[in-house]
């Protein structure tokens, strides 16, 4: 792979550099963890300066959405690039039984940044109470494998059958598994709600949270939790092994569904190039329903603080922040866009396709979902306050600002040649931390000028987008 | 025509093309052949302008591959020896993805796709996903997308691979057509005889050199053997190789 890659191959010194890199597993995870491990670091400090349990409780339930949350983005992205690679082919007609294991075990690998991020905060609260942290520390742990059982589910579910044909109702058929799919995705969300509808009822078991993470409040009464942690378990270990088993099974042999029509007609439809591998990244993600679990990330995110919002109400300050979240979380969807060339890129590579159209249907590719989203909050947001009008613009521009300065970044390499960059969790935080910036730039005249600043930030978020924009175009 | 002087390329501390040069002119088929690992796909990469070559240069129809790849691939219409297309799109997606980046006009692309489409018989796979086609349907769909756009030359790393005897027997008379009307081509096969039966010249390459060039009669003559398989064993010097091994496996088998 590495040697087919051409911003590598065609350079002697970094080409070795990437493969020494590249086979060097504990480097790879050591950086990645180091990172985490700095942001760690800082959001440790408001749990060990914490002057309550409930301040305590209410940092760690916040941070312990990130390792489930990463656990399951990664999963499910890994889970479909790794099988579209065709990594696990040479282990099928082998008499070995530890496939799904092995295909486990490869993606577990790339969790452990994720738990490294809120080890810290861990470490914080077992100095003050050794318990509670002791206890905490395998609330996370169950968080980073409760993410990885579910992506796996969604894998398993939503990304293994194959069907044969692309018949009159795929599209319908796309959109119904992209619906089963965020209801999938939604059913911790939606047993925290049910949680609360049963607080109104039940009162005793309304005292305490049963599901993850908000069960990470339950730390300071260490019996309730030990008897939630192996409930959990209870139902996690046999979700995981199920899943496993179907992963595997899949891969060994896929569902094929021999759906549609045969159609014999061929239809010619010539567009732009640019515009034409936009449809094509479209058209894969679409397809791939494993794939899509992971461009929904921003929506993960903003889900939780949307769901109490339209219970409790939600105020313009709500919707700006996410906005902002969901265009900072373009970011993310980076590498789903990219990893959908899989070894494909090698075919692209054969095609008049230069480096500069390749970077920007990309960028277009990563705000398609965004852009939805965003535009979604803002429709839910006007039956609150028309003022979540002023955001329209901003819903869009946004995630564009931010997929630019992704590819501009990614893409600076010397050459023409289209490849697939690396963009592992080191560049990503890197990007998260460009983009955040970009957009304290681009959100400061909101602050300074009120409503006016609706107008004006947008034009700035256009104005760096151009900007960008320019320096990929030569 | 295509002109390849000196071209050399290293992975690392392997040395994959060693000053390789050769000469297809127009209506021409050029054979590459080599042993596995002998440099021919690194070599037709470097051709295709999918590799940079550490020194020397790539010319195809007076277009200097490195200084303008893009260009180049407008005119070259490349087979891969494996065909990583997209799983998830149909041929037609495909075809269509290939019209439009190369520019290919709706109705010129319409008539030259339902021309292959009807040649390799997958008229019924159109709206099948790429994925899901047997691995010689495949290899149809990555025949067609390289020739969608009527190249003036054409290179083919292992083409037939997976072709039943009737689709091989199309393609080659495919092939022979586009050298009637002057197209330069570069084949790269191990099936010897399909060399002998293709091919105008051959080039015999081996650790990354080109050790012996010439038509197949020349090759037989230098070589001092009466057939294709024998010419090769002899310029590769693996005759003995392959005696002492079947020797090993009857001794042991």
């Amino acid at each position: 792979m590495v040697k087919s890659n051409p911003m590598v191959a065609n350079d002697e010194r970094q080409f070795q550099r990437e493969v020494k890199k590249a086979m060097d597993i504990k480097r790879n995870i050591g950086t990645q963890s180091a990172i985490f491990l700095f942001f760690g670091i800082m959001t440790a400090g408001s749990v060990f300066a914490a002057d309550s349990e409930a301040m305590m409780i209410g940092v760690l339930t916040s941070l312990a959405l990130i390792p489930l949350v990463l656990s399951i983005y990664q999963t499910t992205i890994q889970a479909s690039y790794l099988t579209s690679l065709g990594i696990f082919d040479p282990l099928k007609p082998l008499p070995v039984d530890l496939g799904g294991k092995y295909m486990s075990g490869v993606i577990a690998i790339d969790l452990i940044p994720s738990f490294v991020l809120v080890f810290p905060s861990v470490v914080a609260l077992m100095i003050r109470s050794p318990i509670s942290g002791a206890i905490a520390l395998v609330w996370m742990l169950i968080g980073v494998m409760a993410g990885h059982v579910v992506g796996l589910g969604v894998f398993a579910i939503f990304g293994q059958k194959v069907t044969t044909y692309k018949g009159s109702l795929s599209f319908v058929k796309n959109i119904l598994k992209i619906i089963g799919l965020l209801l999938f995705m939604g059913l911790f969300f939606g047993v925290m709600y049910l949680q609360e509808y049963i607080v109104d009822y039940v009162g005793v078991i309304g005292e305490y949270s049963i599901v993850y993470p908000i069960s990470l409040a339950t730390v300071f009464q260490p019996m309730t939790s030990i008897v939630l942690i192996g409930l959990h378990l209870l139902i996690l270990i046999p979700i995981y092994v199920m899943s496993l088993k179907k992963v595997w099974s899949g891969i060994l042999e896929p569902d094929i569904v021999s759906s549609g029509e045969v159609e014999k007609v061929y239809k010619t439809s010539v567009r732009p190039p640019i515009v034409s591998l936009l449809t094509k990244d479209l058209k894969i993600v679409f397809r791939k329903t494993s794939m899509m679990a992971g461009m929904l990330l921003p929506l993960y995110i903003v889900l939780p603080q949307l769901l109490i919002g339209l219970t409790e109400g939600l105020v313009m300050g709500q919707f700006m922040i996410m906005i902002f979240s969901v265009g900072l979380l373009t970011v993310a969807g980076g590498d789903a866009i990219f990893k959908i060339e899989g070894n494909s890129i090698q075919f692209l590579r054969t095609l008049p396709v230069d480096k500069q159209q390749f970077a920007i249907s990309k960028a277009f590719s990563m705000i398609v979902i965004p852009v939805i989203i965003s535009v979604c909050l803002i429709g839910i947001g006007v039956y609150f306050t028309m003022e979540a009008l002023y955001l329209l613009p901003l819903s869009i521009v946004l995630p564009l600002t931010a997929s630019i300065v992704t590819v501009a970044f990614l893409f600076r390499y010397k050459g023409n040649n289209i490849g697939v960059p690396e963009f592992d969790f080191k560049k990503m935080f890197l990007l998260f931390f460009i983009v955040g910036v970009v957009f304290l730039l681009i959100g400061l005249p909101i602050l300074i000028l009120g409503d006016l600043g609706f107008l004006v930030s947008p034009m700035i978020a256009l104005a760096i987008t151009f900007m960008l924009y320019t320096t990929l175009e030569n | 025509m295509i002109e390849v002087d000196r071209i050399r390329k290293s992975f690392g501390r392997t040395l994959a093309v060693d000053d390789v040069s050769f000469k297809v002119d127009d209506g021409e088929i050029y054979g590459l052949l080599g042993p596995n690992g002998s440099g021919k796909s690194t070599t037709l990469k470097i051709i295709t302008g999918m590799l940079y070559s550490m020194r020397g240069r790539v010319v195809i129809d007076n277009v200097d591959v490195e200084m303008e790849p893009n260009r180049a691939k407008q005119i070259i219409g490349y087979v891969p020896e494996s065909t990583d297309l997209y799983d998830s799109l149909t041929p037609v997606d495909l075809f269509n993805m290939i019209g439009s980046i190369r520019g290919i006009p709706s109705s010129r692309l319409q008539s030259r796709a339902r021309y292959f489409i009807d040649a390799f018989k997958i008229d019924r796979y159109l709206n099948q996903y790429i994925g899901t086609l047997s691995f010689g349907n495949k290899q149809k769909v990555s025949i067609i997308s390289a020739l969608l756009h009527d190249p003036s030359v054409i290179i083919m790393d292992e083409a037939m691979n997976g072709l039943d005897p009737k689709m091989a027997r199309i393609l080659r008379e495919i092939l022979f057509e586009y050298k009637n009307r002057g197209k330069s081509i570069v084949f790269s096969t191990h099936v010897l005889p399909l060399a002998e039966m293709i091919c105008d010249r051959l080039g015999l390459i081996n650790e990354g050199r080109i050790i012996a060039e010439g038509t197949i009669d020349e090759l037989k003559e230098k070589s001092r053997q009466s057939n294709i398989e024998d010419v090769f064993l002899e310029l590769t010097e693996s005759k003995d190789e392959v005696y002492s091994v079947v020797e090993a496996l009857k001794n042991n088998g």
